[in-house]
């Protein structure tokens, strides 16, 4: 969902829907394979590339982790990890574990949905906050 | 190149494997350097370990309960940003017992830290360190 606001694939002026929420590639569709995988979101309109990442219960270390990554490969400044689950409610974590992790999707996704809409002006400020970062790494 | 060992703690059994790529003695784990330092292992970062005879930089690195998960986005990662194989190569650590080394990672220096970090971890790895050599040769 930030990612989809920073790419501009939703409005920050207001709140989605269910129908555009469910428009948003990805969003409540991946599977357990999916964790760990860097997949490609598209590109902002500094050319930057954009992906998202599932990373479990990693929390900021697995940030770091691929920041070092990138430090070794001497790539550091083409890396900005943003680390999106301190803006992830309660309703998010559990619709996203019942439809994801449970496969009881009908249960879990109204619930998934719900919360994202809790979270929005959150993430809006997150993906704002990113933005300005960006902008300084150029 | 670059050469990344991946285990649960990266600074256990992945920093003996790096050791042990680097022809380093490992039979005192006291001697090895880093060896249990969670503070080091709690910055998340790849830790440094040394320069094989062909000029390659060897790491090591903990990668929480989900090593294949961590092996997975260093692949991904390297291919984001333009690199191969060539660049770096990611050598998954594996021993009996490696998801304890996360829990024991976690409990605070003030507890016992010297037991649950140190001892306790080198007492598993003892009988493991043949395994380790196997994989790494």
């Amino acid at each position: 969902m930030a990612a989809a606001l920073h790419l501009g694939l939703l409005s920050k002026d207001r709140i989605p829907n269910e129908t555009e929420l469910l428009a948003v590639p990805y969003f409540d569709k991946t599977t357990n394979a999916d964790f760990g995988s860097i997949r490609f979101m598209g590109k902002d309109e500094y050319n930057n590339e954009v992906y998202v990442l599932g990373k479990k219960n990693m929390g900021d270390r697995y940030s770091r982790l691929l920041q070092g990554v990138a430090k070794i490969l001497g790539e550091e400044e083409q890396l900005l990890v943003v680390n999106c689950m301190n803006r992830v409610n309660t309703f998010m974590k559990l619709g996203g574990f019942s439809s994801r992790k449970m496969g009881l999707v009908s249960l879990g996704r109204p619930v998934v949905v719900r919360g994202s809409r809790k979270a929005f002006l959150e993430l809006v400020n997150l993906v704002e906050i990113t933005r300005l970062r960006a902008l300084q790494m150029v | 190149m670059n050469i990344l060992f991946l285990g649960t703690s990266g600074v256990h059994h992945a920093l003996i494997a790096a050791n042990i790529y680097l022809k380093k003695p490992v039979a005192d784990f006291n001697s090895i350097p880093d060896f249990a330092n969670v503070a080091l292992e709690a910055s998340g970062f790849p830790i440094y370990v040394g320069e094989d005879e062909e000029g390659n930089q060897v790491y090591c690195l903990g990668a929480g309960s989900d090593v294949e998960m961590a092996k997975k986005s260093i692949k991904d990662l390297r291919t984001v940003l333009g690199r191969s194989a060539n660049d770096l190569v990611v050598k998954p650590v594996s021993v009996k017992g490696e998801k304890l080394f996360v829990l024991l990672n976690r409990i605070p220096a003030p507890l016992g830290g010297r037991l649950w970090h140190k001892l306790i971890p080198a007492l598993i790895l003892k009988s493991q360190l043949k395994s380790i050599y196997q994989d790494i040769r």
